[in-house]
């Protein structure tokens, strides 16, 4: 366990790391307004419920 | 400094990933092209796209609304009927969609088709007094399929007119869309759009295109639509014979005695708990006059400009059920009529199932068609394409 939070403190430290992960960081938050634009329902029609009897 | 590299790689990774995401969606929408033309999923009516990639030389545009979606897992559907012949009915419509709708699709795909004929299911309820609702058109309205009717140059300008303001009043619910349509109109039609107008109807096109065929891809992944398929296309006719006994002898063992000839579930489940309640509730029903009719005649008014061969479906109403609510025979016969002198004056072929009110199942519920009422419209139907019509 020690050794496992020790390597997770060299890996904070480790400015590849840091930069990979901003990066994957703000790849998420791209992809996920990307794909909310994409499948998300943006009609601004309004509600109907039609009564078919 | 760091980070707004990293934002940046981010942003550059991410758009690899949406052009894979298109290249994969754009590969994905080529479908069996039987089981597209069939498919009655929402995400299908607007993907102008999708539709014209999956036509075929002996596809129908085939145009109606929620009949479509009723009666899909039974073998009298048109997707099971037709599912492995060359003949396609191309199916467009579903619940809230009626005559403009359609004119605007017709005006927006007709250009393309090879089949120059145009099916359309009539139902007698669009033709209530207020015509279509303001809500239900803007729910189903289409940009990509209104900016292809305004870029049609064989449309007469008085039809586009009529397509152009109808829309306008009818969006009036939707002030949003109104101004997105008036946008379209000034940049395609009156030619009088700002540089704004120009550069903003770039940019949204462009997404709103992307965006139909990322959830055409979803919609047809999510309803299983598959996508080749095995065995080669049949000229051969189906066996309509078959069909329309084993119809009447599955209506009988659906049917355990509701007075409407009704699917049984349908009645138990939506119709028996508010029965008293409909009794006599239509007395002064009428479809005699409406705005679907001047609606309907621009449906034709395309087809005219457009060189297609139109054939309207006219559905009549489930007589047993009409006759419990009190809808008047005279306010019926008289809107059959009424669509007769339509069909007549358009030279549109017509079938006339007006003496079908009283078929046992040929609805399964007060409006949808149910299992003898597919049998035989794809019957004739069939014959249509074939070139034989029903006399």
């Amino acid at each position: 366990m020690k050794t496992f939070i020790t390597f997770i403190k060299d890996m904070k430290k480790n400015k590849y790391v840091r930069f990979a992960a901003w990066t994957a960081i703000f790849y998420c938050m791209i992809l996920a307004i990307y794909l909310y634009l994409m499948y998300a329902n943006l009609s601004t029609a309004p509600k109907f419920v039609y009564n078919m009897f | 400094m760091k980070r707004l590299l990293a934002f940046f790689l981010a942003l550059l990774l991410a758009l690899t990933s949406a052009v894979g995401l298109h290249f994969l969606a754009e590969s994905r929408i080529h479908v069996d092209s039987n089981a597209f033309a069939s498919w009655s999923g929402d995400g299908k009516f607007q993907a102008r796209e999708a539709i014209l990639q999956n036509l075929t030389e002996d596809t129908i545009l085939t145009f109606g609304s929620s009949e479509f979606q009723h009666g899909v897992k039974t073998p009298y559907h048109p997707a099971k009927v037709f599912q492995n012949t060359k003949f396609q009915m191309m199916l467009i419509g579903a619940g809230f969609y009626q005559s403009l709708s359609h004119a605007i699709t017709l005006a927006s795909l007709g250009d393309e088709v090879q089949k120059k004929e145009a099916i359309l299911f009539l139902s007698p309820q669009w033709f209530r007094k207020s015509g279509v609702q303001p809500e239900a058109f803007a729910s189903r309205f289409s940009d990509s399929h209104y900016i292809a009717m305004l870029k049609n140059k064989h449309l007469s300008p008085k039809v586009k007119d009529y397509m152009i303001r109808r829309s306008q009043e009818l969006l009036s619910v939707d002030p949003s869309m109104q101004n997105r349509i008036a946008q379209y109109n000034r940049i395609l039609y009156t030619g009088d759009a700002s540089l704004f107008d120009r550069v903003n109807y770039r940019i949204f096109t462009r997404f709103m295109e992307e965006k139909e065929l990322q959830t055409t891809m979803m919609q047809l992944i999510k309803d299983r639509i598959v996508r080749k398929s095995s065995g080669s296309k049949t000229s051969d006719t189906p066996d309509f014979v078959s069909l329309i006994d084993q119809s009447i002898k599955d209506g009988d063992k659906h049917n355990q005695g509701n007075p409407f000839y009704m699917d049984d579930n349908v009645y138990k489940r939506l119709i028996r708990p508010s029965l008293k309640k409909k009794k006599n509730q239509s007395v002064n029903g009428s479809y005699s006059t409406s705005p679907e009719y001047e609606d309907l005649s621009c449906f034709l008014d395309v087809c005219e400009d457009l060189g297609i061969r139109p054939m309207l479906v006219m559905l009549p109403v489930n007589g047993y059920w009409y006759d419990y609510t009190g809808f008047p025979k005279e306010a019926r016969a008289d809107y059959y009529k009424k669509i007769r002198t339509i069909a007549k004056k358009y030279h549109a072929s017509l079938l006339d199932y007006s003496d079908q009110e009283y078929t046992k199942y040929f609805f399964e519920d007060g409006v949808h068609i149910g299992k003898k009422g597919w049998a035989v419209i794809n019957e004739d139907l069939y014959h249509f394409y074939q070139g034989h019509e029903k006399e």
